[in-house]
């Protein structure tokens, strides 16, 4: 259990490391993957739910000690979407298809945005900080790429892990001749 | 698939209220410090992997007509040499005035280097605020508002925030940057710059009837209490002058690579010290 635990908290480290340093830096539009959350969408759907949220909780965590924003910014924009996510996997899609898999990271993204956005402003003006985004074509533009970049990539991980285990059940479910 | 008992939502919840409230107060400062100072060389290795990769994309990318532009690059050489004799007279003739006067300006003055770590927020969210986190921080006598210089000795941002270890830079391309500049003109005219929406930069409230021309070198104008004057910020390359309007704007293009920096200076006052 221990073991299971550190084991997570070490691939934790790496993935924020990666997302951080290395994602952060890339041409294109490739610096908007979130790994982490493509990642929370894989547990999501493989792993008892204890698993995403120590991931999410951990990544939250390091990311508010990183950066500039108001404390607890990414920690509960990861936990929130990661409680929404369930709750549609539970409740709206079948486990382990493609499908599901793309319309988690739609509403992941979407929602982990939103909330992000929404507790920047809130806080902010509780805060009285400055906060300035203009919501004009060229953001939703940006957003819009964001949002398809991060489905393209879950689509070629699904493949990807498909292709190497047993895990996954492809697009449709394809009846066997006997 | 199990989910949490109300219970565990609870529990949990109070232990990330808990966190909060110790980040909030402080209290997690030594642990933040601890996890900056080992994970921050870890991501200088894989931020420079990154680096290099987009500066291999963008040297693919580029369509620019190399005949052209070595053409246009003579007849500007020509003009800069003209430039460089007169030039010459007028530093010889200015450093026996600063001799005379004392001046020691440019000694007030250190550069502290750091290596850019991060880009940006986690999946480019907030992309209009285009920022870079450094690894050189308070510790190092960094604070807010200072400014920050690539190699060439041109202007790429400023310093908003600053944490023990490492630092948040605005790039003057960035909507929260903002400068007190001058353009490089008969009239020194003066004005403020600022990022639009990290695609260009603009300089606004420039009296109507000031001449600019395009290609006018901008520099910081020294307006500022901790950036020195002079710092080269960009070339106007385009100038917004509507007859029924107070104000003119320019539209001005960064001498620096806003895309590829892996590290950078901060120029430090060293009367800093002095002022806290």
């Amino acid at each position: 259990m221990y073991a299971r635990i550190a084991l997570n908290l070490f691939l934790i480290f790496c993935v924020f490391l990666l997302q951080l340093g290395f994602i952060s830096g890339l041409p294109l539009y490739l610096n908007s993957l979130n790994l982490i959350l493509i990642f929370l969408v894989f547990l999501l759907e493989t792993k008892t739910f204890k698993i995403p949220f120590i991931w999410a909780f951990t990544a939250g965590f390091l990311m508010d000690l990183y950066y500039f924003n108001i404390p607890g910014n990414y920690l509960f924009s990861l936990l929130i979407s990661l409680f929404l996510m369930n709750f549609l996997l539970k409740n709206f899609f079948t486990n382990r298809s493609l499908y599901s898999y793309l319309a988690l990271i739609f509403f992941g993204n979407l929602i982990f945005k939103i909330i992000w956005y929404f507790y920047n402003f809130v806080l902010s003006f509780i805060l009285k900080n400055n906060v300035a985004y203009t919501f004009n074509f060229l953001f939703f533009k940006k957003e819009l790429i964001s949002l398809g970049i991060n489905i393209l990539a879950v689509a070629i991980g699904f493949y990807i892990i498909s292709f190497i285990g047993s895990n996954f059940k492809p697009v449709f479910l394809l009846r066997k001749k006997r | 698939m199990k989910s949490f008992s109300k219970k565990r939502i609870v529990k949990y919840s109070a232990v990330i209220g808990l966190l909060v409230f110790l980040y909030l107060f402080g209290l997690l400062k030594p642990f933040e410090k601890l996890i900056i100072s080992f994970t921050n060389p870890l991501l200088k290795s894989f931020h420079s992997i990154s680096l290099n990769l987009r500066d291999v994309y963008d040297r693919q990318s580029d369509k620019i007509d190399l005949r052209q532009e070595n053409i246009k690059q003579e007849e500007e050489l020509v003009k800069l040499r003209q430039e460089n004799i007169k030039l010459n007279s007028l530093e010889e003739e200015n450093k026996i005035l600063r001799d005379y006067l004392g001046f020691l300006t440019r000694n007030n003055y250190k550069y502290v280097m750091s290596e850019v770590i991060s880009r940006g927020e986690i999946g480019n969210i907030s992309s209009q605020e285009e920022f870079l986190i450094i690894d050189r921080g308070k510790s190092d006598g960094l604070r807010s508002g200072l400014a920050v210089i690539d190699s060439k000795g041109n202007i790429i941002g400023k310093i908003a925030e600053v944490k023990e270890k490492n630092s948040k830079v605005f790039l003057i391309n960035s909507k929260e940057c903002k400068l007190a500049a001058s353009i490089l003109n008969e009239e020194r005219t003066k004005g403020i710059t600022q990022g639009e929406l990290g695609l260009s930069i603009k300089m606004d409230f420039i009296p109507q009837s000031l001449n600019l021309k395009i290609g006018d070198l901008v520099l910081s104008s020294g307006l500022e209490a901790f950036i020195p004057q002079g710092l080269q910020i960009g070339k106007i390359f385009k100038i917004n002058k509507e007859s029924n309007e107070l104000w003119q704007s320019a539209f001005v293009d960064p001498l620096g690579d806003l895309n590829n920096i892996s590290i950078v200076s901060v120029v430090v006052p060293t009367f800093q010290n002095d002022l806290e």
